[in-house]
């Protein structure tokens, strides 16, 4: 398989907050989101070669054909992928953190893509998600200065997941 | 007054380097992007109050319905709207600098979409001296982390530049790649 070009297909734009009711009300009152899908996941994951739980809480909201997300982290060690980005000095801020590619089509398509990331975009983070589901990101910043997520869902629990997220349009 | 949501309707991912040409070789190694649109350009804007010119090298390319931007911007005056984001110590970098909506419809809907603006919108980079274009940043590090661009692209020079930039697909078809010395 040959790898898609850039973060396509364009799925996700990502920011990493202390604290996510606040970010939710600012993207409400600022950039017009009235509304997130709210989950608290915890699961198993590896970052950088270390294992560990991860907890986040995370709100999503799609826009148009993209989706934007606010991700909480919760606790201490390999949730630092997103706790390494916040202010040091525990101040409140949305940092923009990664731009999300989704995979489409089977669960073969999606180790294909995976197998067809070249050696500047390392997998760093990887964690055991739902049945249907799988997620890696990539250390994307040497070359671009962001994390890369990739997701893929099966068809029928991401038709399960569409009518939790609210949906926002341009037009 | 009606804001799109979530910076809607969406257009461009935008970095910043110091050396463009590094950032393509990168981008072609690490996304698969080998060719881009070059452009330099020089035009007069106002950065935080202040004219100035400024005097980018910048690339572009599409990905699907995304465009990509990187901007290497010369010194000038008011050069810092771009390169402030970059290493204080001289280090290569290409950092992440903006999200861009592109604004449909008539000029005029520009000029409108800039009047809503809320006052936390820090008006830093506004652009109006371009033939066939607008645009302008705002400052929104303090509540998204970025500068977001307001553009606006009259249909001549859209389907001029259009034709100029490299277009990559993601479902497989082969890039549409403008003609050498085109």
């Amino acid at each position: 398989m040959l790898q898609m070009p850039g973060f396509s297909p364009f799925w996700q734009l990502a920011w990493v907050t202390p604290d996510l009711e606040r970010s939710m009300e600012q993207f409400k009152t600022v950039h017009n989101v009235p509304s997130f899908f709210v989950m608290e996941p915890v699961f198993d994951a590896v970052f950088n070669g270390e294992q560990g739980s991860m907890s986040i809480r995370m709100a999503l909201a799609n826009i148009d054909d993209y989706q934007l997300e606010l991700i909480q982290p919760v606790g201490e060690g390999i949730v630092r992928i997103y706790t390494d980005v916040l202010p040091k000095d525990g101040s409140h801020a949305n940092v923009f953190h990664h731009v999300c590619t989704r995979v489409w089509g089977t669960l073969e398509d999606w180790d294909n893509h995976l197998a067809s990331l070249p050696p500047e975009r390392p997998i760093c983070y990887t964690g055991d998600a739902p049945d249907g589901i799988r997620f890696a990101y990539t250390d994307d910043r040497a070359s671009s200065g962001i994390y890369g997520e990739h997701i893929w869902y099966d068809d029928e629990v991401w038709e399960a997941m569409k009518p939790l997220i609210p949906h926002f349009h341009s037009k | 007054m009606i804001v799109k949501p979530g910076f809607s309707p969406f257009y461009q991912l935008a970095w910043v380097s110091q050396n463009l040409e590094r950032t393509m070789e990168d981008f072609e190694r690490a996304y698969g992007i080998p060719e881009w649109f070059v452009m330099d350009a020089e035009f007069g804007a106002v950065v935080d109050g202040k004219k100035g010119m400024m005097n980018l090298h910048a690339g572009f390319v599409f990905v699907d319905d995304v465009q990509y931007e990187v901007i290497e911007a010369r010194p000038t005056d008011i050069a810092h709207f771009y390169n402030q984001v970059l290493p204080t110590d001289g280090s290569f970098a290409t950092v992440f600098h903006h999200l861009c909506m592109k604004i449909p419809g008539p000029v005029d809907a520009w000029y409108a979409e800039l009047e809503k603006l809320t006052p936390d919108k820090r008006m830093a980079c506004y652009v109006d001296s371009v033939e066939g274009t607008r645009f302008a940043y705002t400052d929104e590090r303090h509540l998204c982390g970025l500068h977001i661009e307001y553009f606006w692209i009259g249909p001549e020079l859209e389907t001029m530049l259009g034709s100029l930039t490299p277009r990559y697909f993601s479902d497989g078809r082969p890039p549409i790649l403008p003609k050498k010395g085109a």
